[in-house]
């Protein structure tokens, strides 16, 4: 079979893969994008779609920052809307171990974007909030919800503007590097590339150790479901980051929402009673209105961590073999800063000073 | 063939036109179909429109294997509070 040739090659179509396809194409050159599945198969696509400016990790919180700036531009930046609503996040601590954890990590974050909230201020603000239980309420006004395909579709549809091209389905099965080049082994046939950005989520460390790069990776399992549209009343995303409670109403008036994980796992044919219920439970108790919301769909949700919990983004040990993964739960946030950064990385060679702590390399 | 919209998807309002078109703008597998369009995605998760979609898929070359989306619990739309469990029930 004859081997086709490209020049920068992206793995994985997720808002990730999907925007540093965009990015590279904006810089003047040709991406050409695999997906294995179909776009947004293992991440995006099952994401809440929460966009946070702030983060536990400082070097993390500087991109999450950035990021929230940039999805405020995206829509017109690539000309289509991504459903970004500014609502704000609320979120907030029901017992006193919650809150000791919550204003400790709310001291680290930069004053003035976040406010507190007394329990009256919350009930008048949000009257269908039931404020009895809660200890601690902090408001990040700038933040909100975002569809996290529309940010997809809005990269993909950019792409093939400025010429790139997306192939599915198209697994990749290995990356070799050939002389200056690198071959790229997928279900369609053989590629040859001059560049090759990794971007495949938890199955991004299967791929690199073929070519000899070990990223500690683990894929970590959460549950979501959506019910039901009905007339939109909750404005703010609600968090209680104690119980890992996400609850939000989307522009199509469906309650969506987390809460917990399933742990280490990349199965995601999981779904199970105990979500359901945990997630009735909490939900309820805050929101009493969703009592009687009849609950659509289930899935599982499989996102890729790192043990100390950064991203893992930049050159890999094999020369023009570059990596961006390991995007916890946060990655939709981070996605238009790391593709616009890794984009210059990649097209020009210039590392921002921000992607230093991320480098592949410190995992030795 | 009668004048007007052809509705595909009763919960959502998705025409044949939206499919067709989705299908063009290279959404053009059953699984992207869903989220581009949202058809499938309303309280009858499918169990109306799934057949229509896959017939237009098939008129229009586009269907390499006869599947549906990936079905997901639960079955039929069940209401919050008839999951909140007995009160005390743990794992």
């Amino acid at each position: 079979m004859k081997v086709k040739k490209t020049d920068i090659a992206v793995v994985g179509c997720g808002a990730l893969g999907a925007g540093i396809a965009y990015n590279i194409a904006k810089l003047g050159r040709k991406p050409l994008v695999f997906e294995a599945k179909y776009f947004g198969y293992g991440s995006t696509g099952r994401d809440i779609g929460v966009v946070r400016g702030r983060h536990r990790d400082p070097d993390v919180a500087k991109l999450a920052s950035e990021g929230l700036k940039l999805h405020e531009k995206l829509p017109d930046e690539l000309g289509s809307n991504t459903l970004f609503r500014q609502d704000g996040v609320l979120t907030v601590a029901l017992t006193s171990e919650e809150a000791e954890a919550l204003e400790k990590e709310f001291k680290s974050y930069a004053s003035g974007s976040f406010i507190e909230l007394s329990r009256d201020e919350v009930r008048s603000r949000y009257p269908y909030l039931r404020v009895d239980d809660v200890k601690l309420c902090y408001l990040s006004s700038r933040e909100g919800l975002v569809h996290p395909l529309a940010v997809l579709w809005g990269y993909l549809d950019a792409v093939r503007r400025l010429g790139g091209e997306v192939v599915k389905p198209a697994e990749v099965i290995s990356i070799e590097p050939k002389g200056d080049k690198l071959n790229i082994k997928t279900a369609l046939g053989e590629y040859e590339a001059s560049k090759v950005v990794v971007a495949a989520g938890f199955r991004s460390r299967e791929l690199l150790s073929k070519l000899g790069i070990d990223i500690p990776l683990e894929p970590l399992a959460k549950e979501a479901l959506v019910t039901e549209p009905m007339k939109p009343f909750l404005d703010p995303v609600i968090e209680r980051p104690g119980t890992g409670l996400v609850v939000a109403q989307t522009m199509r008036g469906e309650v969506i929402g987390t809460v917990g994980s399933l742990g280490k796992t990349s199965d995601l044919t999981l779904s199970s009673y105990r979500f359901l219920r945990d997630f009735a439970r909490q939900a309820t108790q805050l929101i009493p209105a969703v009592r009687s919301l009849k609950v659509l769909r289930q899935w599982t949700w499989v996102v890729d961590t790192t043990p100390d919990g950064k991203p893992v983004i930049g050159e890999t040990s094999v020369n023009r073999v570059y990596v961006a993964c390991g995007m916890h739960d946060y990655g939709l946030s981070l996605v238009p800063v790391v593709s616009k950064l890794i984009g210059r990385l990649v097209v020009e060679g210039v590392e921002d000073p921000m992607l230093k702590p991320f480098s592949p390399s410190r995992f030795g | 063939m009668g004048k007007g919209k052809k509705i595909v998807c009763f919960c959502h309002d998705v025409t044949e036109e939206d499919i067709v078109e989705a299908i063009k703008m290279g959404y053009d597998d059953i699984e992207s179909i869903k989220r581009f369009t949202g058809a499938t995605t309303g309280p009858c998760q499918g169990k109306s429109c799934m057949m229509h979609i896959l017939r237009i898929l098939r008129r229009m070359g586009k269907l390499k294997e006869a599947k549906t989306t990936v079905i997901r619990p639960p079955i039929d739309p069940v209401p919050m509070e008839a999951l909140l469990g007995d009160e005390g029930e743990e794992d």
